[in-house]
């Protein structure tokens, strides 16, 4: 990719001492990180005590596709003039490919990313994150949710028989 | 890490935006999870049941009765809600209005519920029966700043004006009147204030007298229409029409969707009226309805609105018969110059004309007007069903015009493919 040397390089550093050095661009893609720049233009190196090397990568590789993909988009508009609806519909539609195609990752690796977006308030990969835990509960009976996501059922069997007498139609098999 | 729980140790805030991405059902099921899921369900602050796809339990036809189905599914969203927890801020239902108003009472009592938890943002009920409106008895909901209505009767408290945070109003087939109205009888007229809303969508019915917007500063974009349907009016419907429209003046993207002409030649037209910040209009014709009070009415919008940018006209009728009166008269009121509308001089850059089953004449005719007299005009596209016809002779007739923009292009599609007939470009 070509960058003009004039863009300004950030360092983020992940709890477990990882340096990652990404354009100033890809970091304001994170809120957090954004409003610090803000306060403070001159900052270059921001520690991320939260967020570990593997998640922190993955994140960076969320913002930088996405950053492409707009970067793309504007380009193709300042091009023509006016962005073709075709053209912009294919671009949509293979970012969310690409997204469902990170969103293959194991639950633990999710919920973890889950946080490190939501602490580093990259609403994007929140949503994405979030909607991809919420397509692994719908439709599944409790039993099925703890399995997938290692959940220590804690309630009596009376408790939760009393659990589901309350709102029983929500126990109902779905039609 | 494995056998590791993750996702129950998550913030609060997440586990329930985590809910809030599931259907109620599945929410709710959440609650047979583990002790720190349990009452999770209960801090939804969004809330959205229609008696179609959420039966509660219920079975229609167990129960044989629809209307007793009903009445008993309102039952369960009042229990429902009052065994929430916190404020519920987005609160949705659709359901059936029950006949001789058994439904009423739970909606109120439901509303009461809403209210005192406190902090609803949006509200919208919609009633899928169409032969009976739900009267709703609004309480005062200080933080609204959505309504959507659909099918309803609203009755609006004493002084509404303290609504004051509404930013958009939807109101569907929904008539209103007011507590203070109906105590005094006599001849009902609104009026409504409004210091946030930015969206209104309005049905005009004509049991009120008339009605009012009597301050909407921030108003951006309003559709207004007929609960009667597109092709019906009368003189005292197309008053408070007239009315209303004239009364949300700042307004700067409106959507008409009746039979604007119609209406408007039917009444007195304010003399010198202005939309000082309208930049999009769109508005529904009838061909067949076409006479010269009309083509005055055409005048009087296009001299109210100095400064259109954007139009949208989308014509029904059927004007298959070329040689009828009513193309003829179409013909010669439009298809020719015409002087002194500010905004074909300098700002109508894009007219839009869409038509629903017919002959493509009328809109030639009409296109002619504008190439004709939009003076900056950038695009005119005429936009048409795919058994409309369109004839080599037409196409000719728009190329031999003298198009007074220098940079027009005409561009005719299929309006259900979207695919590009014909582009000429002077």
């Amino acid at each position: 990719m070509a960058r003009s040397s004039t863009e300004n390089m950030i360092t983020l550093m992940s709890s477990d001492g990882e340096e990652f050095m990404v354009t100033e661009k890809v970091a304001r893609e994170c809120t957090t990180i954004r409003n610090m720049l803000e306060d403070d233009c001159v900052i270059t190196n921001i520690p991320l005590p939260n967020v570990t090397s593997d998640i922190l990568s993955m994140v960076i590789e969320y913002c930088m596709e996405h950053v492409a993909a707009a970067e793309k988009a504007a380009a193709e508009t300042a091009e023509k003039g006016s962005s073709s609806a075709p053209a912009a519909a294919k671009a949509n539609k293979d970012l969310e490919e690409w997204d469902k195609a990170f969103m293959n990752v194991d639950v633990y690796t999710l919920c973890d990313l889950i946080l490190a977006a939501n602490y580093l308030n990259v609403s994007g990969l929140l949503d994405l994150t979030i909607q991809t835990a919420a397509n692994l509960i719908k439709g599944k009976s409790p039993e099925q949710i703890r399995k997938t996501f290692h959940i220590q059922n804690d309630l009596s069997l009376e408790e939760e028989e009393k659990i589901r007498s309350q709102t029983p139609w929500a126990f109902e098999k779905s039609e | 890490m494995a056998g590791c729980d993750r996702i129950s140790v998550l913030p609060l805030e997440i586990k329930i935006s985590l809910l809030s991405h599931l259907d109620f059902k599945d929410a709710v099921r959440t609650s047979a999870l583990a002790h720190s899921w349990r009452h999770l369900w209960t801090l939804l602050p969004r809330l959205s049941l229609s008696s179609c796809s959420d039966p509660l339990g219920l079975d229609e036809d167990e129960i044989g009765d629809f209307y007793a189905f009903n009445i008993m599914w309102m039952e369960r969203v009042v229990n429902l809600v009052s065994s929430l927890r916190g404020p519920i801020l987005h609160f949705g239902l659709t359901f059936y209005c029950c006949p001789y108003r058994q439904s009423d009472p739970l909606l109120q009592h439901l509303l009461h519920l809403l209210l005192q938890k406190g902090g609803v943002v949006t509200l919208h009920l919609h009633n899928f029966n169409p032969r009976y409106r739900a009267v709703i008895c609004l309480p005062f909901f200080h933080a609204l700043k959505e309504l959507g209505l659909s099918d309803c009767h609203l009755v609006l408290p004493t002084g509404f004006r303290r609504l004051d945070r509404l930013t958009e109003l939807f109101l569907v087939d929904t008539q209103i009147s007011s507590d203070d109205l109906i105590a005094a009888k006599g001849p009902l007229s609104i009026n409504l204030s409004f210091p946030l809303m930015r969206h209104l969508q309005f049905c005009v019915d004509d049991s009120v007298e008339e009605i009012f917007v009597i301050s909407a500063p921030c108003l951006e974009e309003a559709f207004i229409f007929h609960d009667k349907g597109v092709n019906f009016t009368s003189e005292k419907l197309a008053r408070i029409t007239l009315g209303l429209v004239t009364s949300i003046v700042m307004v700067s993207s409106l959507t008409l969707g009746f039979d604007a002409l119609k209406d408007f030649s039917l009444v007195t037209l304010p003399f010198n009226f202005t939309f000082p910040r309208l930049r999009f209009l769109s508005f529904y014709m009838n061909i067949d309805t076409v006479d010269k009070r009309m083509y005055d009415a055409f005048a009087w919008l296009l001299r109210s609105i100095p400064f259109l940018e954007e139009l949208e006209i989308e014509l029904q009728g059927d004007d298959s018969n070329q040689t009828n009166r009513v193309a003829i008269l179409t013909r010669e009121l439009l298809a020719k110059k015409h002087d002194g509308f500010a905004c074909l001089d300098r700002s109508v850059r894009s007219v839009v004309i869409r038509m629903y089953e017919l002959k493509v004449t009328a809109s030639i005719t009409m296109a002619q007007f504008f190439l004709l007299n939009a003076k900056v005009l950038k695009e005119l596209k005429i936009a048409y069903d795919a058994d409309g016809m369109i004839m080599p002779s037409m196409i000719e007739e728009l190329q031999k015009l003298e198009v007074v923009s220098s940079d027009a292009e005409v561009v005719i599609f299929d309006r259900i493919m979207g695919e590009k007939l014909l582009c000429m470009n002077n």
